[in-house]
């Protein structure tokens, strides 16, 4: 079974994307799978295209920026790489089982993917998460991005696993929801700011297609 | 600041104390209105709309004017 | 058309970023970029697609305080 995950890292949100990603390979790799991981300089556009269309994979993990309409890859000299538009080339993803992680792509391009079979978990507003400034740079040891990423982290795991996008996106709703309750219990500067960001996101999130697709299948 | 219709104010008040006692402990800490550069938390305003008082009406208005009551 | 933002809210918006958001945060909103403390308020400020952007997140929170879709998605 074969997995393909893209992750650019040329600013601060890819930056600790990037880190995130990194983990999501080792459990997948670690997990027996076949990974197509894309990051520069392989990471552009011909370069989805082609892994896509010749090696099929059963789940597609995208990292990154984009807006309603496409995903970015990573920047090619200093521009950002379109990697999937709507109206060019988003039937590649048709009926395929897709995350695509910190874009608003549910907005618009979610609804022409999904195709028949498919099934994209995506955001209709920006993934948000705080950072902390004294961890600049070295995303293992924020411990506030870790409140944002690591639902995220358990919601693409839980894919690789085999579970069902609808289970997937539960474990992401669960761990966001248990980050919410702990910081309720707690009295830190920062955490109504936090707590507001969780919700955001956990609203933010939409699944479209398929919800019992699971990779392989 | 012009008093509200006696009617819509009496439905936003019960409106207001009804969502406040769906709000989580620790959240009621949190401010929700500005009023002449002073804020006012969920459990201010509680208080003041719970009593009936001018800065209660205030607070009720604004909260209207927000688009949140 | 550009909905048009209360000053109440931007308001309490801004005093918010002022007393609860600590030195030390940064938010990360996708493609717009990265965001400190001071940067967030004179966004805000501005009324621009940044400061819009997050004066809805905060709006969207309270509304959700008001209407009890927080407690009852945590409770749920």
């Amino acid at each position: 079974m074969t997995i393909l995950i893209t992750n650019p890292n040329y600013d601060e949100a890819t930056g600790y994307l990037f880190y995130y990603t990194h983990k999501l390979v080792e459990f997948a790799e670690n997990s027996g799978l076949e990974v197509i991981y894309l990051k520069k300089p392989r990471l552009t556009k011909a370069e989805v295209d082609s892994c896509i269309k010749k090696k099929n994979p059963s789940l597609i993990l995208f990292n990154g920026h984009g807006d309603e309409e496409v995903i970015y890859g990573d920047k090619i000299d200093g521009v950002e790489e379109p990697i999937v538009k709507k109206g060019e080339n988003h039937e590649i993803l048709a009926d395929r089982l897709v995350y695509a992680r910190a874009c608003s792509a549910g907005a618009s391009l979610e609804r022409v993917c999904t195709g028949g079979r498919g099934c994209f978990i995506g955001y209709i507003t920006p993934f948000k998460f705080w950072t902390d400034r004294n961890w600049s740079g070295n995303p293992a040891k924020d411990k506030l991005a870790e409140l944002f990423l690591e639902p995220s982290n358990l919601l693409a795991q839980a894919l690789l696993k085999g579970n069902t996008a609808k289970e997937a996106d539960s474990r992401f709703r669960e761990a966001s929801k248990k980050n919410i309750l702990r910081l309720l219990m707690r009295k830190e500067p920062g955490d109504m700011a936090s707590i507001m960001i969780l919700w955001d996101n956990l609203n933010g999130q939409v699944i479209l297609g398929n919800c019992e697709l699971r990779h392989g299948y | 600041m012009v008093s509200m219709n006696k009617k819509k104010y009496e439905k936003l008040r019960l409106t207001f104390l009804k969502a406040y006692s769906n709000v989580p402990a620790k959240l009621r800490e949190d401010s929700i209105a500005i009023i002449d550069e002073k804020p006012y938390t969920w459990n201010s305003a509680f208080i003041e709309i719970k009593n009936n008082t001018q800065l209660g009406e205030k607070i009720i208005k604004i909260l209207n004017n927000m688009g949140v009551l | 058309m550009k909905e048009k933002i209360s000053k109440e809210i931007k308001e309490l918006v801004l005093w918010k970023i002022e007393v609860d958001m600590p030195q030390n945060f940064r938010l990360s909103m996708g493609d717009k970029g990265t965001f400190n403390k001071e940067d967030l308020k004179k966004h805000v400020e501005a009324e621009d697609e940044v400061g819009r952007a997050y004066i809805n997140v905060e709006l969207k929170f309270i509304k959700s305080l008001m209407n009890g879709e927080f407690s009852r998605i945590l409770a749920g």
